[in-house]
């Protein structure tokens, strides 16, 4: 018997069984059938591009999603998001949701997290001017690309807060910061964060790190460790997914050292993550406040406009002085001095008196 | 293991069963041979086109195509069931997948352009018995170099593009040489060199993106470079997305499959692959021919980064690739390492990606479901014995079952229920709130069930063996799960029927079993 | 046999000994820039500490690739099987509460996924390579979506409970030691034991003897009497389940035990480096491992020390030397020498 034939009716005898057999299994029992999808009133479409690898930060990239979902609940919208591996994919998801128009419904908003998108923000807002779009982060020209809103934070202001808690914690009089990569927007953190100290803790010493990555938490953890075991006893993280691990560091390098070791969380409150077990949070925490930047306020915001009609485009400011930057304080979890939080309060009406201005890049050589 | 089997005391008549395919097997041998007579006669310009048409009704053609066809149907099925097991509707998914990439073709020949490059890169390589897996580091040094010409030196419309694509071709190709040099004259496996050679190049291309090459700007903080000039680009020839690097793809096809099958270059190379020590003793230099094909591989895949950054990203970004290279392996591997196959099999992939997208947005099916699709097509077609055995045993069953009827339609339910039985024991394993014990006998159940399907495929009567300490098994999940208050009776109908069902597979089963021992 | 000066100088000396020495060195550098001892000594002790703490996958998962190897079975899906280990010691330790359970099945996984490379390149007589490539793409496909069905997040997984950490306070006033060794998870402690486990059973058993006599000779093997299949079967799933355990160390031995996308990043190609660099020895495993493990680290200990802070903006280069040290070491520097009969499928001869 020649080999054709064995081969055709192999095919055949198998593609049956195997087809009969997940046939079967879909059609007698299918124990997770999705719900089927409720009818939304109102159905605003908005989509959602996140910067490479950032969900799962619980910081930036999650903040910004909790505003989208914030959205869904209070505005009815409906929210697609994806999240691109690469920088280089930015443009195509982008353009995507933008051609949508040619043969579906369009999305009401395009948003794109984090300043890497710029590039890919201008090519396809050039291209579809009528497409509503926003990208958190970065300044887009309001006067080229009407159609795009920017959305810009006063970082180092809340960075200087944080920082005049850390310098007024601190029984060794170093403080460290780990950043996600060394740019000026992360240098931002850093100068508000080492003015801060310096404001309340006069020639304190500092260390800067990087991580060079947003999504690596055992870098992060790595650069912790050193720095802990240097003396440094309280550390800003202001690196995405990879400042988890300068929390993980703090809680472990804590056991080992005769003083605390802190950690200050950033962009969403990060305080219950110094917990023992985050999901109960439960005091004492290591986390001794977080930096707030409030991306899921900027997010819903500029949902909101869509949803209302009020969208122009244009720019987007958030400051102490609008709460869109804030400080995190829990009481339940970590009960500070308020000597200290009167201290820290009286610098945050002067930045937004406009007193004492902070820095907004690294003034130190 | 033989002398289990379950032997046929009968022969099966073969004129009967095989009579339809062997005749139309013999038909198409007739066409074949009246077109290669056809053929000699034909005037000159048709009769190449009528060669080709006599080769393509070969069996030494089809059977590649068929086992690339069967690894792509399996890995389709194992990832529906995935998909089931996961909790999406798969049968939503592959409609989203299927009219998502039909609606937005340009974009399936968009993401197969690169693909295509790569994969030739791979078979070319394997042609002359090499192993090219740094085609990610060529692709990475070619962009590079595009890129840094694209945007230092200006030149004019038209000869730019081709400027910058032969520098990429050069700089893969160099990257490509290195191994292929150290393979000849040091004798260093080119496996672990090209890969070693892969990471060195995208940290040094990182290195010079983030550091000396970095675009100035008070924005502009991520490691790439300059946007090349507008003179650089390839322009765009369909939709949004299509560039002329697509057309360049097709030229290479064609140019890889001219060297290999009409060149004096092609037919050394194949002919080193074939047998290094006999190509030698011919007369040609297997060393020359390494370090060339690697070369050549090199220069394909740095085709592939330069037409990336020409047609579509317009400068170099730091770690843009997606894998590219890599995915090169898993083309030429289903294309059977011909070019052509490798531009079909480049289209499929391509098709999966553009897929993907629309996968996620409507059926909200995540990406990297392409992803496992692509590992699965590459595991199966990685193991034609795999195809060729259940092949084999597809058609032992068909004989068996013209012979008799009872046993095998006996084990055709044994297998369903055993192979539900191994989906459904899995999809227990996330109810962890009854315990480990139970979590472990499901564990336990699936891997049995698995075990017993493929035994009892293979006709051999442990399977109804193992199917019945399963069908035990089930009954002991059942008790576990009532003490722990769930509601069980799903999990003991189940056991049930696959006790009886075994049941009497052993009794119909064991004594003819045992008979034919002594005898194979 | 003769014993050669020369050659045991070249092989097996003279490595170390440079290694050593630019090691002292560098501290001797290090220790001249940093002013006060004490910093030096937590400089140094984190450096120590790191080291082991990105060597230990490594040398795991090498230790898993000799096995293979040496069985002539080529696996480059190591990188694969780390991930499976990585989200399976995740994933357990959600469902059960008890990372050790979590232990346990991330190196099942590990070998899980090694049973089908075996099937594949060893069964099949598929082709290794490719055989590999599909584990790696399988692996990271399935991962990342098991990773959205489990815990409906992408990017990284809910934390888990970590394995405990060996905590050695009697240690803790040494200077160097006391910081490195006071919080190291017990799987790095372990590894040095399967260091020696893996050299016993490699060279002092039958079962090491055949193992390695189906990468050198399988038709000698053969004609023994001795399946060839059963020992690369084998060989391939240890492999396997060193790799799991390597994969379960990166997720729940450090202190953020949590499973992140492609968290492995390539480790599974840096510990294939460090084979070939060991020469595809137990000690030599050990060695490159803990070698690549230090320059891994050096890139972050150069930006502690203000005089070398210029180097990070060379830090690719650091990154890059375990690759270019193979590719040197392969280009004739120091002899390689792999099994001989390595990614050769092995036919039985027909039996007439």
């Amino acid at each position: 018997m020649s080999f054709s034939n064995k081969g055709m009716i192999a095919a055949v005898v198998i593609v049956i069984i195997a087809v009969a057999a997940v046939g079967a299994y879909i059609v007698i029992y299918d124990p997770f059938a999705p719900p089927p999808d409720e009818f939304v009133e109102n159905p605003y479409d908005v989509a959602i591009v996140f910067a490479t690898g950032g969900l799962g930060d619980k910081s930036f990239n999650d903040g910004c999603k909790q505003g989208a979902d914030d959205a869904v609940t209070e505005l009815s919208i409906n929210f697609t998001y994806v999240e691109p591996t690469s920088i280089t994919e930015y443009e195509g998801f982008l353009r995507s949701y933008a051609e949508h128009t040619d043969y579906d419904e369009p999305y009401d908003l395009i948003i794109s997290i984090g300043f890497d998108q710029a590039d890919a923000v201008m090519a396809v807002a050039e291209d579809y001017p009528n497409q509503y779009m926003a990208i958190v982060d970065m300044f887009i020209d309001p006067a080229t690309y009407p159609n795009v809103t920017s959305l810009l934070f006063n970082e180092h202001e809340g960075s200087a807060l944080v920082g005049a808690m850390a310098g007024l914690m601190t029984e060794t009089d170093m403080v460290g910061f780990v950043g996600g990569m060394d740019i000026p927007l992360i240098n931002k953190f850093a100068a508000g964060y080492v003015f801060g100290a310096n404001y309340t803790n006069k020639g304190i010493n500092h260390t800067i790190a990087y991580v060079g990555d947003w999504a690596n938490p055992s870098v992060g953890q790595t650069l912790a460790n050193g720095m802990y075991a240097a003396g440094t006893d309280v550390i800003f993280a202001a690196a995405g997914r990879s400042g988890l691990g300068v929390i993980a560091s703090a809680k472990a390098n804590n056991i080992s050292h005769a003083y605390h070791t802190w950690a200050i969380g950033v962009d969403s409150p990060q305080m219950y993550l110094g917990c023992v077990d985050p999901e109960y949070p439960e005091p004492p925490t290591l986390v001794m406040t977080s930096m707030l930047k409030r991306v899921d306020v900027a997010v819903y915001n500029v949902i909101e406009q869509v949803v209302d009609g009020s969208y122009t485009g244009g720019l987007m400011f958030f400051s102490l002085s609008n709460g869109g930057i804030d400080y995190e304080i829990n009481e339940d979890l970590l009960v500070i001095a308020p000597a200290i939080i009167t201290e820290i309060n009286t610098l945050k009406a002067a930045i937004i008196a406009g007193t004492v201005v902070v820095p907004d890049e690294i003034y130190w050589t | 293991m033989s002398e289990n089997r379950l032997q046929d005391t009968r022969e099966p008549s073969n004129e009967t069963q095989t009579s339809l395919l062997s005749r139309i097997q013999a038909d198409v041998e007739q066409i074949r041979i009246k077109l290669v007579n056809i053929a000699e006669e034909a005037p000159r310009p048709i009769k190449p086109i009528i060669v080709a048409v006599a080769k393509l009704l070969t069996w030494t053609f089809w059977k590649p195509v068929i086992w690339a066809i069967f690894s792509v149907i399996l890995a389709v099925i194992t990832s529906a069931v995935i998909m089931e097991l996961s909790g999406y509707n798969s049968s939503e998914a592959f409609i989203a997948l299927i009219t998502g990439a039909l609606r937005q073709f340009d974009r399936v020949l968009f993401f197969s352009t690169p693909l295509i490059f790569t994969g030739l890169s791979v078979a070319f390589v394997f042609k002359s018995g090499l192993f090219n897996i740094g085609a990610e580091g060529q692709l990475y040094m070619g962009s590079m170099a595009a890129a840094i010409l694209g945007y230092i030196i200006p030149l004019p419309y038209g000869v730019h593009p081709l400027v910058c694509l032969a520098t990429g071709v050069l700089a893969g190709a160099l990257w490509g040489f290195l191994p292929g040099l150290l393979k000849a004259y040091r004798g260093a496996h080119e496996v672990v060199t090209t890969m070693m050679l892969t990471y060195t190049a995208i940290l040094f291309t990182q290195w010079l993106a983030a550091g000396p090459l970095k675009e100035p700007g008070e924005f502009q903080w991520n490691a790439q470079t300059a946007r090349i000039l507008e003179t650089a680009e390839l322009p765009t020839i369909w939709g949004n997305y299509l560039h002329a690097g697509f057309l360049v793809a097709i030229v290479c096809v064609i140019v890889v499959a001219f060297i290999l099958n009409r060149t004096v270059m092609g037919y050394e190379m194949r002919a080193v692959g074939l047998n290094e020590a006999a190509a030698e003793t011919a007369g040609i230099n297997p060393k020359k021919n390494m370090a060339l094909s690697l070369a050549i591989g090199g220069g394909l895949a740095g085709l592939a980064g330069a037409s990336e950054v020409q047609g579509n990203l317009h400068r170099f970004y730091n770690l843009w690739s997606p894998g590219l290279g890599f995915d090169g392996i898993t083309v030429a591997v289903l294309g059977s390492n011909n070019p052509f196959g490798c531009l079909l099999a480049a289209i499929f992939f391509g098709f999966l990606r553009a897929g993907g997208n629309a996968m996620h947005q409507q059926a909200h099916v995540p990406i990297e479901m392409v992803g496992v699709m692509q590992g699965l097509v590459v595991l199966f077609v990685a193991a034609p014995r795999l195809v060729q055995w259940m092949a084999d045993q597809s058609l032992d069953y068909g004989k068996w079952f013209s012979v008799e009827k009872a046993r095998p339609i006996l084990f055709i339910f044994n297998m369903a229920i055993v192979l539900y039985g191994a989906c459904f024991s899995f999809s227990l394993l996330g109810e962890t709130q009854l315990g480990l014990a139970f979590i472990g006998i499901s564990a336990a159940v699936s891997i049995l069930s698995i075990a017993a399907f493929f035994l009892l495929f293979a006709r051999n009567w442990r399977g109804i063996i193992v199917s019945l300490i399963v069908s035990m098994c089930w009954f002991a999940l059942a008790v576990i799960g009532m003490g722990a208050g769930a509601d069980t009776g799903f999990i003991f109908l189940v056991g049930l029927v696959q006790a009886v069902l075994s049941g009497l597979s052993l009794l119909l089963v064991k004594g003819v079993g045992q008979s034919k021992g002594g005898g194979a | 046999m003769e014993f050669s000066m020369k050659r045991f100088l070249r092989r097996d000396v003279i490595i170390p000994v440079v290694l050593l020495a630019s090691i002292t060195i560098l501290l001797k550098l290090t220790y001249d820039t940093v002013d006060d001892t004490e910093t030096f000594y937590a400089l140094t002790g984190w450096l120590l500490e790191a080291t082991l703490q990105s060597a230990t996958p490594l040398i795991l998962a090498a230790l898993g690739g000799m096995f293979s190897e040496k069985s002539g079975v080529v696996n480059i899906g190591l990188e694969g099987m780390m991930l499976i280990g990585a989200f399976a010691a995740v994933a357990a330790t959600y469902f059960f509460y008890d990372p050790w359970i979590g232990l346990i099945v991330a190196v099942l996984a590990g070998g899980a996924l090694a049973v089908v490379h075996a099937i594949i390149s060893v069964k099949m007589k598929g082709n290794h390579i490719v055989s590999g490539t599909g584990i790696i793409l399988f692996a990271a496909g399935f991962t990342t979506l098991m990773l959205e069905v489990i815990w409906n997040r992408k990017g990284m997984s809910e934390q888990v409970a970590a394995l405990p950490k060996v905590s050695m306070p009697f240690l803790r006033d040494i200077p160097i030691i006391g910081v490195a060794f006071d919080n190291l998870s017990p799987i790095v402690y372990f590894t040095f034991v399967l260091v020696i486990v893996s050299w016993y059973v490699m060279y002092r058993t039958p079962f090491g003897l055949r193992l390695r006599a189906a990468g050198e000779d399988p038709s000698t093997l053969d004609a023994a009497g001795v399946s060839v299949e059963k020992y690369r079967f084998v060989g391939v799933v240890i492999s396997g389940l060193l790799a799991g355990l390597g994969g379960a160390y990166l997720s729940i031995g450090r202190e953020l035990p949590a499973f992140g996308k492609q968290m492995t990043a390539g480790r599974g190609f840096i510990a294939l480096a460090a084979l070939i660099f060991g020469n595809w020895s137990p000690l030599g495993v050990l060695i490159a491992g803990l070698f690549f493990g230090f320059l891994d680290t050096l890139r972050f200990f150069v930006g502690f020390v203000p005089a070398w802070e210029w180097v990070q903006g060379y830090s690719q280069f650091l990154q890059m030397m375990p690759f270019v040290l193979v590719v040197l070491a392969l280009a004739g520097i120091r002899k390689s020498v792999p099994p001989k009969a390595i990614a050769v499928p092995y036919e039985k001869e027909v039996k007439a």
